[in-house]
């Protein structure tokens, strides 16, 4: 009797933990993005860049396009394909350059829309192509250097 | 008979205990989440202008015998001007300071508003963006019912070159002079070059 019921209670631990195993739930950064070349005209009131996920970069008038941007890439792999996903970001510090001038960063876009927990979606096959865009903004009456800027964000994916 | 009963309910109570913990465990791993570090950056950059000080001149010269596509003149983008006769074409070239009337020299054009020590690429197009080559080149008109004459290799004044192509460094203040030199051929098959100016335009492109 000591021996039947010890059984019973460990086949119910052994089943998840295997099927946890075979899901490493892999991510790899294909495209940084990257908001192209800009010439800044006008700054005396906050400026903006929006690139859409999957779409064309547009800046309000006071930001010249002189390179487009590109939205950026994650390849998500091994994922469970029965689970939905969804995707957020954790943090995004600003992009910093040679000077103390800064760009923020915000309003993520994800294509295929997985940006909400009503819009989650399962991977097929455990793989997805997760475009990333975002909106850059100045400090109104700030000053930027010629050079370039960068910053790193958290894509963090939920199951 | 007690102590089956004791031991009986000992076990059951720890099942119970490690069942509910499987159930948490499985639960667990439906409400995870992953973390990722992606990369984002901006280009910084200014307007640049670029204006042209001095067109391209081949100054003055003669043909003598046209008809062969084999004669040339080169004018480098140091200012050298050098002539090639061909098997049945010959240039002669006159007028050789820079201050007569109809002398020769380098194309000039000004760069502004570059960064400093900016690398400039350069590059030469036509109207439609395509490459200034031996078998696309800038086509030199004249005067009615003259020949053209082609002008290829352009050359300017490059600071080096890379995988993107050959470059000029803007100066400290984000200002650039380029320098161009270009190669001039007769046309095959040209009957007469009569006196007169002969004109092509060209695109210098830069990017940055």
């Amino acid at each position: 009797m000591k021996k039947y019921l010890f059984i019973l209670c460990l086949l119910p631990l052994a089943f998840p933990a295997a099927a946890r195993a075979a899901y490493t739930n892999d991510g790899v950064e294909i495209e940084p993005i990257y908001f192209g070349q800009i010439v800044i005209v006008s700054n005396s009131s906050a400026q903006s860049c929006t690139l859409p996920a999957g779409g064309t970069m547009t800046c309000t008038s006071g930001i010249q396009i002189l390179h487009t941007g590109q939205y950026g890439v994650f390849r998500l792999s091994n994922y469970d394909p029965s689970v939905a996903i969804w995707a957020s970001i954790a943090s995004s510090p600003a992009l910093t350059g040679p000077d103390s001038s800064t760009f923020s960063i915000g309003s993520f876009t994800f294509a295929p829309d997985i940006g909400s927990i009503g819009t989650e979606e399962a991977p097929p096959g455990g793989t997805l192509t997760l475009y990333i865009g975002a909106t850059l903004t100045t400090t109104a009456g700030a000053t930027y250097s010629l050079a370039p800027y960068r910053g790193t964000y958290t894509l963090q994916i939920n199951y | 008979m007690n102590r089956p009963l004791l031991a009986i309910r000992r076990i059951s109570g720890a099942a119970a205990a490690v069942l509910a913990a499987a159930v948490l465990a499985a639960g667990q791993a439906r409400a995870g989440m992953t973390t990722y570090t992606g990369h984002d950056y901006v280009s910084v950059t200014s307007a640049i202008t670029v204006s042209e000080a001095d067109a391209i001149r081949f100054g003055n010269f003669a043909v003598a015998t046209p008809g062969g596509a084999d004669a040339s003149i080169v004018m480098s983008d140091t200012g050298a001007r050098t002539s090639t006769n061909g098997v049945s074409t010959t240039i002669a070239l006159l007028n050789g300071g820079f201050s007569d009337a109809g002398s020769q020299g380098p194309g000039l054009y000004n760069v502004s508003g570059a960064g400093a020590g900016a690398t400039l690429y350069v590059s030469f197009t036509d109207h439609t963006g395509a490459a200034i080559t031996s078998a696309n080149p800038v086509v030199l008109t004249g005067p009615a019912g003259s020949g053209t004459f082609d002008v290829d290799t352009l050359t300017f004044n490059q600071s080096g070159s890379d995988v993107n192509g050959p470059y000029i460094l803007a100066d400290a203040g984000g200002n650039a002079a380029i320098t161009v030199g270009a190669t001039l051929h007769t046309v095959s098959g040209v009957s007469t070059y009569a006196p007169g100016t002969y004109r092509g335009t060209f695109d210098l492109v830069l990017s940055y």
